[in-house]
């Protein structure tokens, strides 16, 4: 649930999708997406209760799990106009994944001398 | 191997189907979230940052050919096709979805495998040494005591809602390769005056929050005896252990609070009530499950890990013989243990690929068998000496020929926070970084053993404090920097390593540990290992580097 942040900070909703785990982030349109950049900012306390009060019904509905409110980088918002981008390292890794480059299930050489 | 009786395969099944319809009831909504996660952890299954990740145990760290095929399987089919080796010697995949968990759990239970006790306040999987039944220097193998403990633990009743999650580790050799210093209770096998077998019973150790060494409750306890005394350790626990505070509720933090006597004291009260009953092990039933655990059939063979290694026709192959080949306790046989290590490779981390690979590489050299070591690595436990040529050129040309176990390289890491819910900061990256540093094989030979383990939170997974040199990543301000620590060690000398300095970003991290090395380098004596030059000099030579990198 909604941590301590800042009153007028800048923030959006994010979850994991039951199904599969994947993190999603609140849309304007009342949609989960996958983007962080999609997501809908909302700048003040009584707009962050009500739109959490909204995503409790998927929460309820079995769309989504682990509901929280993170605050984002408004100067992202204001300078990119690509939509908001995340502060801290644990969301920016959530938002775009792993920083490694994943093990690739490359084929190996089955030596000839295996039966 | 064990192999499972009905008992065991219905037990397994029926947990598939009872997981199957939990999950079906979650998606449906009958179940909350609330009701549903002690379920799942229940059966191993977390949501970590990106995904949901299944903790599958391994059993005192044993594989099958077969069964290291299904993970390969279930790493391609569910997952994206690799898995990670952990240091409690399980496997976990990343990258799962709730509706095909169960699909797994039943592929599983086709091999004899399975995920649960692998989280919540249980007795978790047993853990073991690697090397048990070939180490030269073992009294006896601990994989049988491990297996009966198995049996014991496995839903049981009493010890099902413990205050805290409950680690037992084994091991059957003087030297110790299972860390049994630092788990809720270790076990060390020793012989009595008359020659009987039987247990160190070591209690109260564990890392995290509060790391502490684990203090001997009982010098020995015959065989016979073990289940009823650590039934009486966990009655005890379970009654007098913390439910308040789960920061408070391990079993060292109670021997701490009352101290050794006076917990021991209530365990021989309650030991009365319960040896010479139903839980002794009968000689009978050791021995049926021995069985399972014969040694395969050796040839006749001669020859010594050394002498391979002299006689390698390729410098390469006698640097990873040296390096990644153990003595073997029958003669012309040798133990292979493999890097999962690599430059660039995430420790601990195996392709579905390399795993098919290592399956048929252990039946067609190691009678079948994989072991998985608590240092993330793998090992091929019954290889005859005149097949390392051939074995060694077959891993190396699958990324797994890396020559560098027990060396600066082999470096343990935990997920940290490129997929774990609970980070501060990354490990994975550093480690990586720490390796590029480190990539120069025949440095890393001069350097010698040196084991750096580094977690990504004060949970400690990867058991930074008992590394020689210890990193811990810790989140300040939304920066990530690492604490390191120097002098641990999870041998039979197990000691918690000391903080030196202030924590510092990774690259300096980096440079910090390449000096601790350069110093080490610059005052050992002769035959000294970095570990043993801390332990002579302390660590105000290694400081002057922290000021030096400043
Ligand atoms: S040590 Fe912390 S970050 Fe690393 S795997 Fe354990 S809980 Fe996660």
């Amino acid at each position: 649930m909604a941590r301590k942040l800042r009153a007028d900070a800048p923030r959006v909703v994010t979850a994991n999708r039951l199904l599969d785990g994947v993190v999603v982030y609140r849309t304007a349109a009342g949609t989960w997406s996958p983007h962080l950049a999609r997501a809908l900012v909302v700048g003040s306390d009584p707009a962050v209760e009500a739109l959490l009060a909204v995503c409790e019904r998927d929460v309820a509905g079995c769309e989504v799990v682990g509901l929280d409110v993170i605050e984002v980088r408004p100067d992202a918002l204001a300078a990119r106009g690509d939509g908001p981008r995340a502060i801290t390292q644990r969301e920016a890794i959530r938002a775009t994944g792993p920083t490694i480059a994943l093990p690739v299930d490359r084929p190996v050489t089955r030596p000839a001398s295996l039966p | 191997m064990y192999q499972y009786d009905t008992h065991d395969q219905t037990l397994v099944d029926q947990r598939v189907a009872q997981f199957r319809d939990q999950v079906a009831r979650r998606l449906s909504g009958a179940l909350t979230e609330e009701q549903f996660k002690p379920l799942r952890l229940m059966n191993g299954l977390y949501l970590q940052l990106h995904a949901y990740m299944l903790r599958v145990a391994i059993p005192y760290g044993t594989l099958s050919a077969a069964q290291m095929r299904m993970l390969a399987q279930i790493a391609r089919r569910y997952d994206r096709g690799y898995g990670h080796f952990t240091t409690r010697q399980n496997i976990q995949f990343n990258w799962i979805t709730l509706a095909e968990a169960p699909d797994i759990l039943a592929d599983l239970s086709r091999v004899q495998m399975h995920a649960l006790q692998t989280s919540g306040n249980c007795i978790r999987n047993v853990t073991s040494d690697p090397w048990a039944g070939v180490a030269p220097d073992e009294i006896e193998d601990p994989r049988i005591t491990a297996e009966i403990l198995r049996q014991w633990s496995t839903l049981h009743p009493e010890f099902s809602y413990l205050p805290r999650k409950f680690k037992i580790a084994i091991t059957g050799a003087p030297s110790d390769r299972a860390a049994v210093r630092v788990h809720d209770i270790g076990l060390r096998m020793h012989r009595d005056d008359r020659g009987e077998a039987g247990y160190e019973v070591i209690v109260g150790g564990g890392l995290g929050r509060t790391p502490v060494i684990g203090k001997t409750i009982r010098p020995f306890v015959p065989k016979r005896h073990l289940l009823s005394y650590l039934e009486a350790i966990m009655r005890v626990y379970n009654s007098f252990g913390r439910r308040d505070n789960m920061y408070k509720a391990r079993i060292k933090i109670l021997v701490d609070a009352i101290g050794i006597t006076e917990f021991r004291d209530l365990v021989e009260a309650e030991w009365t009530t319960l040896r010479e009953t139903e839980l002794d092990v009968a000689p009978e039933t050791y021995a049926a499950i021995a069985a399972h655990f014969a040694p395969p059939a050796y040839e006749a063979l001669t020859g010594t890990v050394a002498e391979a290694a002299d006689g390698a026709s390729d410098a390469v192959l006698a640097r990873w013989i040296r390096a990644n080949v153990a003595p073997h306790r029958v003669p012309g046989h040798g133990i292979v243990n493999v890097s999962l290590k690599g430059t660039d490779q995430p420790p601990g981390d195996a392709t579905a690929s390399q795993m098919d690979l290592l399956a048929d590489l252990a039946e067609h050299y190691s009678h079948g068998e994989i072991r998985v070591t608590h240092e993330q690595n793998l090992v091929l436990p019954h290889v005859r000496l005149s097949d390392l040529p051939a074995l060694w050129a077959a891993l190396e040309a699958a990324g797994l020929g890396t020559p560098n176990v027990g060396l600066v390289s082999d470096i343990i890491a935990c997920p940290g926070l490129d997929y774990c819910a609970l980070a501060n900061a990354r490990s994975i990256p550093l480690a990586q970084a720490l390796t590029r540093r480190f990539a120069d094989m025949d440095r890393a030979q001069e350097i010698g053993e040196l084991h750096i383990n580094i977690s990504g939170c004060i949970n400690a997974c990867a058991h930074h404090h008992v590394g020689h040199i210890g990193i811990l990543g810790v989140d300040r301000h939304g920066e990530e920097l690492y604490q390191v620590t120097l002098g641990g060690r999870s041998d039979e000398q197990a000691a918690l390593g000391k903080v030196v300095g202030p924590a510092v970003p990774a690259d300096r991290a980096v440079d910090l540990i390449a000096g601790f090395v350069d110093t080490y380098l610059a005052i050992r004596q002769p035959g000294e290992r970095f570990i043993d030059t801390v332990a002579r000099v302390g660590t105000t030579p290694f400081k002057e580097t922290l000021h030096a990198a400043a």
